[in-house]
């Protein structure tokens, strides 16, 4: 059982009411795990929390009771008071809870709005059952009904599986219809539906909130950097940065590109702000748009200036950071933090020594090597660039060095820069075996077990099945065993 | 208590039928006026109040009969006779755990300071960052308030000052306030919604069917009807499902039902009459509460809505966090010469910024202590009756050690601490878990020992 995240609750009000002030902004944080925030695991709930979904249902009930004809089917005057409430709760309370209220639910509810509607009147009988809906179990948490076997969820359970995995947000009018004939009890109609649904403008949401967590792109947000070094960084050019990223990722997913072409490529999307920080030559304005970057030395996701200021330090880049992050979210591997009482320091940076110089006691003290030999080789690949991510051909006068190894992965080897190592990664099945697995995470709220085999094989013979056309992950976990069924102790798995 | 026992239990019984107001009112009332007849002590207070780092350089000086405060506190000159100096004071837990830890060591702490438990590794808040480290145990602020805070509409009050915006959570190193084994406590950050849920529900002062009375009973009354619902389902759905929905949605359940009966006890505060010292304060509106550079007037505020939380008896025990481990805050409104932010000048070692960070907090602990003092509260003020213990996390703030830490305690607590005086803490009595005894017992809660025994046990000697 899932309790809406902030993102999830945000997006359900706004189609719900069309309201959309994003009132779960200032609910209590999830606490991340693995960069995201949706784990059921950390799903606490205490008075405090409580206290947020009454006064957000508060104060949602109040701004749409301001539209009260629009949220109602019927005429007060015509069919009375009560009959009209019993409609609106039938009709606007189904798709709060995301299926058709029991008759006991009905009955408590309609009994709840007369003796209200007695006591202070219509509208703040309607407000008061909003506010009601609105923190019952049924719209704060994904409760799940069984279909008659038992080993499925029920139609309208699918139709939220769809809807807040592809979407973020409620079932769609056509997924409750469809719910409601009991056509997603037929696998092939989920899949249908989810084709529907990933072409939409709508799964951008999603897309984005998942690229942010997979990449740690929220990082970004107030990054700081040294000022006297980097005059033109500011916090919103890291900002414009992520969406750069963000931008890049979602318009290759929409283009059905492969995981290889974007690890790969040269293209990027900017706007204004960002091409007079890169210094290139697009033209000005808010709105991104797409440039041709091979000639200013980029080469696919991993030289994102994002992610390369991302994984520096204030003033200087750090190998060791950026290949922490290539270790462990693009090849999903495992770096044990360092032994207790090590001085982490480098040696500080004076003339005539280089990065790559300066990390030189990681390979050869023996308590280090071990685990930065997974990290610093890697990381080396990216010294053309910058702590704010702009290439360079030296550093401090002695010319740039961005040879590097690889090793253990099943694509191990020597390169020379990014573009080859970004070539190498492209080829490598851990790799996007690896982003199928944080896809497995995101969608199901957390780590896959032994027990998820068959379904995680689903998804990775899904993406496999076309090069790793980047869509082919969703399409592959809406068809997963995971995704269909219950698991058997009949939770939400 | 067993008073208030009965009175939670028959609330409790009442639960499922809607209790009507003007029953609960009159079960308030009557405990209030049980409680002036027999003219029961001015409750007493205790306030926890943390920033980040240490006191490094500039400390007090001064011997068993005084108190010399030097430059960095000098703010507290006017209430050096209320100050109790608290100097070598060693916060073991956070340096036993960073002995057993390793990577993070020294970046956490504030976990350890109100659990008076080390650091654990792993546990859920796992960020995937290496700062996988979790606390157990319940802390200070709560263990007083299920002891002594019942009768409170908040059996304590959680708070949080001027962080940069991003960083109210996340890891566990944002947390001092702890509800159990790896469940952080939330803290309110936002002036105008602590506005609401304190104040919002307290009747106003004169007759008492004017029409704002009027209204905020309307609005008690159909908000305890719509949670009575809201209740109803969760109770009825947690019969029918799995063992761990039905776990949690009992755990809902019981959050809701806390909730009411919080909000219930807003209607009138419990001793203090609204009118008299007890008044509802004023939130500037307008101010952006995200900016950093409002923190003095959002920390104005909340220290204005402390103290009314004080005299209106809304609560006695208050954590006051200000920003939190490794602090980004850049402090824009004082003159620092430093680059980027508080915890790389930590680093650096830059003590002439760090010092006036650290003028500027003993500033506002002068001005909570002033707006205590404003209060009257029987013979003398709020102030005499409560205990300000102002913390940090380190000792020594460019090594991040948890060692040798200066802290200070402001008030005297109905007599329970000799305050205008310096004192040299000397191990093992210096160990920070001692204090955590103290505190308790001075608020009235007899336990001789708090959090990890290995680092403690019984009261810090040389506090009276």
């Amino acid at each position: 059982m899932r309790r809406l995240t902030r993102f999830e609750y945000d997006n359900t009000v706004r189609d719900l009411v069309g309201d959309a002030s994003s009132p779960a902004k200032d609910f209590p944080a999830e606490p991340m795990t693995d960069g995201f925030d949706n784990a059921q695991k950390s799903q606490l709930i205490n008075d405090v929390h409580a206290e947020h979904y009454l006064e957000a249902a508060e104060a949602i009930a109040a701004r749409a009771v301001t539209k009260l004809s629009s949220l109602l089917a019927c005429d007060v005057a015509t069919v009375g008071a009560d009959a009209c409430g019993a409609v609106f709760i039938r009709d606007f309370g189904g798709r709060v809870m995301r299926r058709p209220l029991s008759a006991a639910e009905l009955e408590r509810f309609n009994k709840f709005f007369a003796s209200a509607n007695a006591q202070y009147g219509f509208e703040d009988a309607i407000r008061m059952t909003v506010e009601a809906l609105l923190q019952s179990p049924r719209f704060l948490y994904r409760l799940e009904e069984a279909s008659g076997t038992g080993q499925a969820p029920d139609d309208f359970s699918l139709a939220s599986r769809l809807s807040y995995l592809i979407w973020g947000t409620m079932p769609d009018p056509e997924l409750l219809q469809l719910a409601g004939a009991g056509a997603l009890s037929d696998p092939s109609q989920v899949a249908l539906q989810a084709e529907r649904m990933i072409v939409d403008q709508r799964a951008r949401l999603v897309l984005d909130k998942f690229h942010t967590g997979w990449l740690g792109l929220g990082g970004l947000d107030r990054l700081y950097k040294d000022t006297s070094r980097f005059p033109t960084y500011s916090p919103e050019v890291g900002q414009l940065m992520a969406r750069e990223t963000l931008e890049l990722l979602a318009q290759a997913f929409a283009s059905g590109a492969t995981l290889g072409s974007v690890l790969t490529g040269s293209n990027s999307y900017v706007n204004g702000t960002l091409a007079s920080f890169y210094g290139l030559s697009a033209a000005p304005g808010h709105e991104f748009s797409k440039v041709d970057l091979s000639a200013n030395h980029r080469a696919g996701l991993l030289t994102q200036p994002s992610l390369l200021t991302l994984h520096s330090k204030p003033d200087l880049t750090s190998p060791t950071l950026r290949g922490k992050f290539v270790r462990s979210r693009i090849l999903c591997g495992v770096i044990p933090a360092p032994p207790d009482g090590v001085s982490t320091d480098l040696p500080p940076p004076e003339p005539g020594l280089s990065t790559r110089d300066r990390l030189a006691s990681h390979a050869t003290n023996p308590s280090c090597s071990g685990c930065h030999s997974l990290m610093d080789p890697l990381g080396l690949a990216f010294e053309s660039y910058d702590a704010v991510g702009a290439f360079r051909d030296t550093e401090g006068g002695i010319p740039i060095d961005s040879s590097g190894e690889l090793s253990s992965s099943d694509v191990d080897g020597r390169f020379e820069g990014p573009a080859q190592l970004g070539s190498m990664l492209a080829g490598s099945q851990e790799v996007s075996a690896c982003l199928s697995n944080y896809w497995f995470q995101y969608a199901l709220g957390r780590e896959a077990t032994v027990d998820d085999a068959c379904s995680m094989r689903t998804v990775i013979d899904s993406f496999d099945a076309h090069d790793h056309r980047l869509p082919d992950i969703l399409r592959g976990l809406v068809r997963m065993d995971a995704f269909l069924y219950r698991n058997q102790a009949g939770v939400t798995p | 208590m067993s008073r208030t026992i009965a009175r939670r239990h028959l609330l409790r019984g009442l639960g499922g039928v809607g209790v009507g107001l003007p029953f609960l009112e009159a079960l308030r009332l009557g405990k209030t006026s049980t409680a002036h007849a027999q003219g029961l002590a001015s409750p007493k207070r205790l306030i926890l109040m943390t920033t980040p780092g240490a006191m490094d350089s500039g400390r007090p000086t001064g011997n068993d009969s005084s108190l010399t405060l030097g430059p960095v506190l000098a703010p507290l000159q006017p209430h050096v006779a209320d100050i109790l100096a608290l100097d070598g004071l060693d916060l073991e837990a956070g340096l036993q755990s960073t002995a057993h830890r390793g990577d993070g060591a020294g970046h956490a702490s504030f976990g350890c300071l109100f659990t008076g438990n080390r650091l654990t590794k792993g546990g859920p808040h796992d960020d995937g960052d290496g700062f996988a480290v979790s606390v157990s145990g319940r802390s200070l602020d709560h263990v007083l308030g299920d002891a002594i805070g019942q009768n409170h509409k908040f059996p304590s009050l959680q708070l949080q000052v001027g962080p940069a915006p991003h960083e109210r959570w996340g890891w566990m190193g944002a947390h001092a306030s702890w509800l159990g084994d790896n469940q952080w406590a939330e803290m309110e950050w936002h002036p105008e919604r602590l506005y609401e849920r304190l104040f919002s529900t307290l009747l106003s002062d004169g007759p008492a069917e004017n029409p704002e009375n009027l209204a905020i009973k309307r609005r008690i009354a159909q908000r305890q009807s719509v949670l009575d619902l809201v209740r109803e389902e969760y109770s009825r759905l947690s019969r029918s499902v799995g063992a761990e929905d039905k776990a949690r949605l009992e755990q809902h359940f019981e959050a809701i039902r806390s909730l009411e009966t919080r909000l219930s006890q807003g209607s009138k505060p419990n001793l203090a009459p609204i009118g008299a010292a007890c008044k509802k304060p004023s939130v500037t509106p307008g101010i952006d509460w995200e900016d950093e550079a409002k923190t003095p007037e959002i920390a104005g505020i909340f220290l204005d809505e402390i103290a009314m939380a004080f005299a209106c008896n809304l609560t006695p025990v208050v954590t006051l966090q200000w920003s939190r481990c490794t602090s980004r805050n850049t402090f824009p409104w004082l003159d620092i010469g430093s680059e980027s932010w508080y915890h790389d000048w930590q680093h650096a070692e830059a003590n002439a910024d760090l010092e006036k960070v650290n003028h500027w907090y003993a500033g506002q602990l002068a001005a909570l202590i002033d707006r205590l003092k404003s209060l009257p509260e029987g013979d003398g003020s709020v102030f005499d009756n409560t205990a300000i213990v102002w913390t940090t996390e380190l000792g020594d703030s460019a090594g991040h050690i948890e060692k040798n830490h200066c802290w200070i305690v402001a008030g005297n607590l109905g007599g329970s601490f000799r305050t205008g005086r310096y004192v040299k803490l000397n191990p093992p009595n210096s160990y920070h878990n001692h204090l955590l005894v103290s505190l308790l017992n001075a608020m009235g809660v007899e336990q001789g020992s708090f959090g990890d025994p290995d680092f403690g046990v019984g009261p810090m000697s040389g506090l009276l």
